[in-house]
């Protein structure tokens, strides 16, 4: 009889007693995956676009941080700078968790013996070959009131449950499989499906043009440019924006003749003809 | 700094049949088995929830029976989506994922009834028989596997 001991990591066979050595499993793992960090985390294998996703995050975010902050802490609201920290980090750490974290592969060689379908005809092709004696055969299984056929992946050696797709460039089974998603560099499925979402939707919150947007609607609804806005705050003794003149007194009409006043047309006359200048 | 748990065992060059080696007593989850027994995935619910199908028919008697249905039980209340579990997900997220350093989730502490559940059934019932229920997580829940040894 054959024993496997783990506490002390050896193969007892027929009453002696062969030391293997073990590894981690991380380090024989089958898949395109990478691991590192001692197998604490986990990525695919192109991780190019995912440094690029992380510099275009991470640039502007601090050249933000850098220039355009300490104006909005001080003449603005204190809050925005916060808010926009907050944001910052919760995408940052979103991107990361997702890129870095299992989504949900399912172990090979689960079913490494399916049971075949055999070619009784002898007009086919398979019928006297050695090597190959049939296909696996496909599971049907009921989901509520339809039939949903399961289908057997011959690289991973399993019958792949409902949702579950093989992933090419990672070349493994995974759970609920959204989509592999090249900027993050990792499957999108089951147990990082949160993260992704609360990343772009960080993402999007925290972008340089949600945050001018936010600034301008304020300048376009108080009937002010941003020069205008400037001054002011540099020369405050004799400046005064609620005296301003365009101010018509209510934000809705200020929007409207911002947004909606006719656009004059251009003075240059650029396709017209002159004499040419020597 | 390399622990013991974090070392793997150094291999010994030659083969050393030994008579003064223990006769050590193996768990028998560690067993190679002779026969596995495998219940498949009921998906027909439709909601996503794990849970093993009840009508493998040598199995229905008895205590299989309860066992897998105390498998079931515990797998839907850690997988159903309830307000504690909108709550914990909601708090993970606005806590930029720190929450699950300081409270456990009620999925950890299900699935932790369950192991102790499954434990327990071997220990009082199935060892006895020879049999073995094998960890469903070890199977990415695509099946319950009973293992049986002569």
């Amino acid at each position: 009889m054959r024993f496997v001991d783990r506490t002390t990591s050896t193969i007892i066979e027929n009453n002696t007693s062969r030391h293997t050595q073990l590894v981690r499993n991380y380090k024989q793992f089958p898949g395109q995956n990478k691991f590192f960090c001692g197998g604490r985390f986990m990525t695919s294998r192109e991780y190019w676009a995912f440094i690029l996703a992380l510099i275009l995050l991470i640039a502007p975010s601090v050249l933000f941080g850098i220039f355009t902050c300490p104006f909005i802490w001080e003449k603005v609201h204190p809050a925005i700078p916060i808010v926009f920290a907050y944001l910052f980090v919760l995408s940052l750490t979103s991107m990361i968790k997702t890129s870095w974290t299992d989504p949900g592969i399912i172990p090979r060689d689960l079913d490494p013996f399916p049971v075949l379908e055999r070619y009784e005809d002898p007009g086919s092709p398979y019928s006297d070959s050695t090597w190959h004696h049939g296909i696996p055969i496909q599971k049907e299984v009921r989901i509520k009131d339809r039939s949903w056929t399961l289908r057997y992946c011959d690289t991973c050696r399993i019958y792949r449950p409902p949702r579950a797709s093989h992933c090419r460039q990672c070349d493994n089974c995974v759970e609920v499989e959204d989509h592999h998603c090249i900027w993050l560099n990792n499957c999108i499925g089951v147990r990082n499906y949160r993260p992704f979402i609360l990343a772009i939707v960080c993402i999007i919150l925290l972008l340089m043009v949600g945050g001018l947007t936010l600034y301008h609607c304020s300048l376009i609804l108080r009937g002010i440019t941003t020069h205008e806005q400037l001054r002011a705050s540099v020369m405050t003794k004799h400046s005064d924006l609620s005296a301003n003149p365009y101010n018509k007194g209510n934000p809705v009409l200020n929007m409207t003749y911002v947004l909606c006043r006719p656009r004059p047309k251009s003075y240059l006359r650029r396709r017209k003809y002159s004499p040419a200048v020597n | 700094m390399a622990t013991r748990s974090s070392m793997p065992p150094t291999s010994s060059s030659e083969q050393q049949p030994t008579d003064s080696v223990d006769h050590q007593v193996i768990d028998i989850s560690n067993r190679v088995p002779d026969k596995a027994i495998r219940i498949e995935r009921d998906y027909s619910q439709g909601n996503g929830i794990t849970r093993f199908s009840n009508e493998y028919p040598l199995l229905l008697a008895g205590r299989f029976q309860h066992t897998i249905d105390g498998i079931n039980h515990l797998l839907e209340e850690a997988e159903r989506v309830s307000w504690r579990v909108v709550f914990d997900n909601v708090m993970e997220c606005l806590t930029i994922y720190t929450w699950p350093i300081f409270f456990r989730t009620h999925y950890q502490q299900c699935i932790q009834r369950l192991l102790t559940f499954i434990h327990n059934e071997n220990e009082t019932l199935y060892h006895q028989h020879g049999i073995s229920i094998s960890n469903p997580i070890r199977c990415a829940y695509l099946f319950l596997e009973f293992k049986m040894y002569n």
